[in-house]
């Protein structure tokens, strides 16, 4: 099967620190794989420039076949790769519901004069996402909070607002980067569930996370990064036992599965 | 060519009233991390601090030092009335930058009242331009550089050897850092503040002794000058403020040799524009910005 | 006492059109212009230049252009003025500037145009500025001067019920909320395809567009036009009115800008004449818009009508919702 996201030679320096070196991975479709590894490792910059919001020193990034190295951050959106970071971003001055219809940028439904010249035929349009992002909603358990503003959210409900979202847009792939971070553990199995049903509904996960045993439930494989490069590739169970893999974390992986 | 070392001997004017009020900011923001919007409010004050100050005596250095202190204490009020109240209620930092607008308007239209919108005229004695070289220069030019000079040597001193100073470039280098090391954040901010005022009243007094009368404005005018300056130097950098300054004011004058006076300040807000877009981080700055973190 | 109620009046709602066209900048967009009043100007004198006779008839005066056009096109000059002086502030200045250096770089630009305009007085007269500006529509109507201000506010009013309305379908459009994600979180609002700088720059033209639009009503008001009207403090008054009534409500603007208006005409009105100091009046005014934005920020920032919410309304009945949050309610919580 072709590899979704093909990362060839990558490399990204700041002031002279070498973030990611030479770094070459590849993410096949319909999994969720993790991205792991100390800190310092590389792989936040790995998601920034993926996703655009970094621009590489050299090396080639392919999603879908397209080279996207280099391309700003909503291009690569636009292209089915989208990303979330390492505290929930939602627009907090705008409803949940608001927040679900911004997920997707809709082919020209953003123009001006559209909003002028035919204001019904865009809430049409919007009538058919208005229902699917309640339904939505309505899995999540968010549905009672539609017309709250998004910054009245618990952090855990933030993220799951988050998923929704990537839910109602239904890109080919999402960059996750620590999506337990700023989450009540005890929501832990219910993000993890949400990223399963992801890609149950055909969607590809990466994502970076430093809980390992989250890591273990929810990703059938991960890329080990250390010193900004990929030093492994398997399921984790297999690599706890890796050598290469325990020096890189210097004993951070836990003694027990 | 003459003419050229003459608008050049200008500039170096220029850039000395400059660089106290530059430097004084840099100081300020370096610390705080918003800019002050009623940073040249500071000038004004000090300028007619050193009017009212002339009409009781007319001994220059009692000018000057009624100058730094109506600044340094204007400077520290803004602080513990407006700047402080708004940190600590968690306002976004653009509020407390429209907030510091707000104070500007207010310190000018009390001067306003108080003095009302005519030209103070404010003399001092000596004004005839000398040769020194391929300058001319009036004593009163060089009092101002010499002023100039030594206010940041002393600054430079109270930097580098003294607890406050080392305290001051802890903060403005983190300030979360400098609480750790076990540093009073918000004392020090508060001592940087009257310092800065204190530097930029200064700055006003000479300003108003080089252009001889001025109106409540007069400050406010000089803000983006100084903006300008800070900001071509390195933003919170006092000594790029200080390189900065030299930039911006020679360039202001020795573009007014080629181009018509009237030109002058738009030379310099191009110059800030241009540096904003192209380096925000300063001219004269070594390391660039870092970016994005290693995770 | 009509004359003076009628003058006031017509202040406000024109100053209530400059001020909707702000908060698409500040309460939409949320980027703070201090050089707002830069767009007004430039719409008054384009619309001058083009509804003024031509300049070699009325020496010393000098300006350019001069062609005796009706108010109309003179009004669509200057919104075409107003947007296209915001298409290029707006190109250097929105690309990568933090909020506070945007702020100063704005600032710093109309500073430039004010220098330049002055000092080449070839342009719109200088330092001296135009007058004797025409009353529009009056060559048609030839109303008697009692009545034609009282047609002039009409006119005024029904423009400022159309750029409302304007506004208010474009705030609930798909194009406003995508305006207001960027104002809420720039990053996120790149992630999900946004192009930022695009829609920054479209709001900051539309701002623009109705600052020219205002300039033009205000010049032919006023009937004369001075770079002293470049003044920052002016933007001033339109913030506060902002801050008062509600940033990003454009209902809460309008009431905020008769509020600010009325309140600082009654309060300098009751203030002592003191011999010697003829500012004393306009600098307490000033100083009271500064108290008042002070306090308004610290303690009401949101202003009296806060940003309107949308309302997700269900067609599905009552009972599926309730029906849904029951399912929901097992899984609720976090």
């Amino acid at each position: 099967m072709p590899a979704l996201l093909d990362v060839r030679h990558l490399w990204k320096s700041f002031g002279g620190v070498h973030a990611v070196r030479d770094c070459s991975f590849d993410v096949e479709a319909g999994r969720i794989t993790g991205l792991i590894g100390p800190n310092g490792a590389g792989k936040s910059t790995a998601i920034d420039l993926i996703s655009g919001f970094l621009k590489p020193d050299a090396g080639v990034i392919r999603f879908a076949g397209l080279d996207v190295g280099g391309r700003p951050a909503h291009r690569v959106a636009r292209l089915g790769l989208v990303r979330t970071f390492q505290s929930p971003r939602v627009w907090a001055g705008l409803t949940v519901m608001e927040n679900m219809l911004l997920a997707a940028p809709e082919g020209g439904r953003e123009e001006v004069w559209r909003a002028v010249c035919t204001p019904a035929r865009l809430r049409e349009s919007e009538d058919a996402d208005r229902v699917q992002a309640r339904a939505i909603l309505g899995e999540f358990g968010l549905l009672p909070l539609k017309n709250d503003p998004a910054g009245n959210l618990s952090g855990g409900q933030k993220r799951l607002l988050e998923i929704a979202r990537i839910f109602q847009a239904r890109p080919r792939m999402v960059l996750m980067d620590e999506p337990l971070t700023g989450v009540n553990p005890v929501l832990g199995g219910r993000i993890g569930e949400g990223i399963k049903t992801l890609v149950a509904a055909g969607m590809t996960v990466l994502m970076v996370e430093h809980n390992l045993p989250f890591v273990e439930q929810v990703c059938g494989t991960v890329i080990v990064m250390a010193l900004g490069r990929p030093i492994a590739h398997g399921p984790l169970a297999a690599l706890r036992s890796d050598p290469a893999v325990v020096d890189a974390y210097l004993g951070q992986v836990p003694a027990r599965v | 060519m003459h003419g050229f070392f003459v608008a050049l001997g200008f500039g170096l004017v220029t850039a000395a009233i400059l660089a106290f009020s530059a430097v004084a900011f840099s100081l300020q923001y370096g610390v705080s991390n918003h800019p002050n919007f009623a940073h040249g409010e500071l000038l004004t004050v000090g300028a007619y601090a050193a009017y009212v100050s002339q009409s009781l005596t007319t001994n220059l250095l009692v000018g000057g030092l009624a100058a730094a202190a109506a600044g340094g204490l204007v400077a520290w009020g803004m602080n513990r009335g407006i700047v402080e109240p708004f940190v600590r209620a968690r306002a976004r930092s653009l509020v407390i930058f429209i907030a510091t607008i707000g104070v500007a308007i207010i310190i000018q239209n009390v001067l306003l009242a108080v003095f009302t919108g005519t030209n103070v005229v404010y003399v001092l004695p000596q004004a005839v331009p000398h040769r020194v070289g391929p300058f001319l220069w009036t004593s009163r030019d060089e009092l101002i550089m010499a002023a100039a000079a030594g206010t940041m040597a002393l600054l430079h001193l109270l930097l580098r050897y003294t607890k406050f100073g080392k305290a001051l470039r802890a903060v403005a280098d983190s300030r979360d850092l400098a609480r750790v090391s076990g540093i009073d954040a918000s004392r020090v901010i508060q001592l940087t503040w009257g310092l800065a005022g204190l530097i930029a009243g200064l700055g006003g007094f000479v300003l108003a002794g080089r252009v001889g009368s001025f109106a409540p404005s007069f400050g406010f005018n000089f803000l983006l000058v100084t903006f300008a300056a800070a900001i071509v130097g390195g933003i919170g950098k006092p000594y790029g403020a200080m390189a900065g300054a030299l930039l911006v004011g020679v360039a202001m004058e020795t573009s007014a040799f080629y181009v018509a006076a009237d030109y002058k300040l738009p030379i310099a807000f191009a110059l800030l524009i241009a540096t904003l877009l192209v380096r925000p981080e300063g001219l004269f700055t070594t390391r660039p910005r870092v970016g994005g973190g290693a995770a | 006492m009509i004359n003076y109620l009628v003058s006031i009046a017509t202040q406000g709602v024109i100053f209530a059109i400059f001020v909707l066209g702000l908060n698409v900048r500040w309460g939409w967009e949320g980027d703070l212009d201090i050089a707002y009043y830069a767009f007004i100007a430039i719409g008054a004198y384009i619309d001058a230049v083009l509804t003024l006779p031509p300049a070699g008839l009325r020496p010393p005066t000098e300006y350019i252009l001069g062609l005796r056009w009706p108010f109309v096109a003179g009004a669509l000059g200057a919104m075409l003025a107003g947007g296209l002086l915001s298409l290029v502030v707006g190109a250097i200045a929105l690309r990568k500037l933090r909020g506070d250096y945007f702020a100063i770089t704005t600032l710093a630009t109309a500073l430039i145009m004010q220098a330049v305009i002055s000092n080449d007085a070839r342009i719109f007269a200088g330092y001296n500025g135009l007058y004797g500006l025409s009353q529009p529509f009056n060559s048609v109507l030839r109303l008697d001067p009692h009545v034609y201000p009282v047609f002039y506010l009409a006119f005024c009013l029904a423009v400022l019920i159309a750029v409302y309305l304007f506004l208010e379908r474009l705030f609930w459009s798909p194009f406003g909320r995508a305006l207001r994600s960027v104002r809420e979180d720039e990053t996120a609002a790149a992630a999900f395809g946004r192009n930022v700088f695009a829609l920054k720059l479209k709001g900051y033209v539309i701002g623009g567009v109705i600052a020219g639009l205002g300039g033009a009503l205000f010049v032919h008001f006023l009937g004369a036009f001075n770079v002293s009207a470049w003044s920052p403090v002016e933007t001033l008054l339109l913030y506060a009115a902002i801050f008062v009534g509600g940033t990003g409500n454009n209902r809460g603007v309008i009431l905020g800008i008769f509020l600010v208006l009325i309140f600082f005409q009654e309060v300098t009105r009751f203030l002592p004449e003191i011999p010697g100091h003829p500012d004393f009046g306009p600098a307490v005014r000033e100083i009271l818009i500064g108290i008042l934005i002070l306090a308004v920020l610290r303690w009401r920032p949101q202003g009296i009508l806060p940003e309107p919410r949308a309302q997700d309304r269900d067609p599905a009945s009552a009972a599926g919702y309730a029906a849904g949050s029951a399912v929901a309610g097992t899984r609720a919580g976090g």
